[in-house]
């Protein structure tokens, strides 16, 4: 009977949970049509060193009145170089960082929820009117150690992915030997490797990719006649 | 008069229960199919699937030889069956074909066998312009169960597997296998994929592509690969 009653108790407290704490996303946010997401991002990562990668993420703002963008800058990595463009007119926009704590004062209806020790990146542009939007484009150099490093020989990117469709180009010098979500595999005109990511469902995906560095290519061999180029060295 | 119409229900009933008896006892048991029956066409089977949880692995050769050695997995599951036949795309050159019982690890006896020899053996809608692999299973499929087989053979196929230019390779072929991997030639990297795929190091130092495909139609790969700087 008392073993019961703990049962009984531990439902009871389980019920008493808030319901986002037990079922995760709403489904408001479950239900909603993920082919017409319009967020995408492509990421440029620099040489694995620096832990660095450049990224631009375009979205449409479409709600009536809203006339900024906040970039929350995920945890555990620290953005550099923000601008922004308005893809419509080809313009570019006036962009500013701030803590969340700051924004907080400032904050619209609109705006998702900010942590105050958040850093944003604000993109500013003319606020939306009814019936018509706006296509932002904002690009950002993150670094985040522990998404993006070295491991021996290896570069390691490590990260989630919300979106519906994303994509990263390697660094140059670099070739594919891992990735661990289904992706589109191509060859950039400057010879990078470029791999794209479509995730169809509302969640997320763990993209985990390495690469190694290509041997520096072969010197051509000499030419007769030409005077270019120098006989290899046996190996 | 009114004791008959009683009756009549139950009379009725009787009957039927005595045609269900009958009807049961005239069908034949799916356990007796002997070696020798015949699979009945694909309509009249419902076009059950002879197969299930196929999975092929392409393992690029050479590429001035403009080979592949194919892994195929596949569960024979018609009940009753004692050959399975695979086919050989037209097209491609097959050699050193092996079979053998994944549950087992024995060696199958198999023969090349034309459409019209597979029609007449055990496959009534074979194409007759194909030919077949004919596989001697080493027990009948059980009801509810399968035999499951790992196919190998080496394809020829230039006009899926070639070069281009000095340092390239591409692989393209549709592939209606819902499963599969193709493993480049050791010393090659990854340069394109349209289908989207995982992409994997085998310990040896091969690139592995591998993708699950799920539409309607068969996978329309292509893939390019180029040759790594030494």
């Amino acid at each position: 009977m008392n073993g019961f009653r703990a049962r009984l108790g531990l439902l009871v407290l389980l019920a008493a949970l808030p319901t986002a704490a037990q079922q995760g996303p709403s489904e408001e946010d479950r239900l909603v049509q993920r082919a017409h997401q319009d967020r995408e991002i492509v990421y440029f990562l620099q040489q694995p060193e620096t832990h660095a990668f450049d990224l631009y993420h375009d979205y449409t703002e479409s709600r009536p009145g809203v006339g900024r963008y906040l970039n929350v800058v995920r945890k555990g990595s620290a953005a550099s170089n923000p601008s922004a463009r308005n893809l419509d007119a080809g313009e570019a926009l006036s962009v500013e960082t701030v803590h969340g704590d700051a924004l907080a004062k400032t904050g619209t209806p609109e705006d998702e929820v900010v942590p105050p020790d958040a850093e944003v990146v604000v993109v500013h542009f003319p606020a939306v009117q009814q019936g018509r939007s706006v296509r932002l484009r904002i690009a950002e150099t993150y670094t985040d150690p522990k998404s993006y490093r070295s491991e021996g020989d290896e570069l390691v990117f490590d990260r989630s992915f919300g979106r519906p469709r994303n994509s990263v180009v390697l660094p140059a010098g670099w070739y594919l030997t891992a990735s661990s979500i289904p992706a589109m595999v191509s060859e950039t005109s400057d010879g990078r490797i470029r791999l794209d990511f479509v995730n169809p469902r509302p969640d997320e995906i763990a993209v985990l990719i390495k690469a190694k560095r290509r041997e520096p290519a072969a010197a051509p061999a000499a030419t007769p006649g030409t005077g270019r180029g120098r006989p290899r060295r046996a190996k | 008069m009114r004791l008959l119409s009683l009756l009549r229900p139950l009379r009725l009933a009787l009957l039927s229960l005595g045609l269900c008896l009958l009807a049961a006892c005239g069908r034949p048991p799916r356990a007796v199919t002997t070696a020798a029956s015949v699979p009945p066409p694909a309509a009249a089977r419902g076009a059950a699937p002879r197969e299930a949880d196929e999975y092929t692995r392409y393992e690029l050769l050479d590429p001035e030889s403009a080979r592949f050695h194919i892994l195929y997995e596949v569960t024979a599951t018609e009940p009753g069956a004692t050959a399975f036949f695979n086919p050989i795309r037209k097209g491609s050159l097959a050699s050193d074909e092996s079979v053998r019982d994944q549950a087992t690890a024995q060696s199958l006896p198999f023969e090349v066998v034309s459409g019209a020899q597979a029609r007449a053996s055990g496959l009534p809608d074979a194409d007759l312009d194909t030919n077949y692999i004919r596989i001697h299973l080493p027990r009948q499929v059980p009801a509810e169960g399968g035999v499951r087989l790992l196919i190998e053979k080496t394809y020829q196929d230039a006009k899926s597997y070639f070069r281009e230019g000095a340092d390239r390779i591409v692989f393209s072929r549709p592939l209606g296998i819902r499963r599969n991997a193709i493993v480049l030639p050791l010393g090659y990297e990854l340069i394109g994929c349209n289908v989207p795929s995982q992409v994997l190091t085998e310990p040896d130092g091969r690139i592995a592509v591998s993708f699950m495909h799920t539409g309607p139609e068969p996978a329309p790969l292509v893939l390019k690969a180029r040759r790594l700087g030494k």
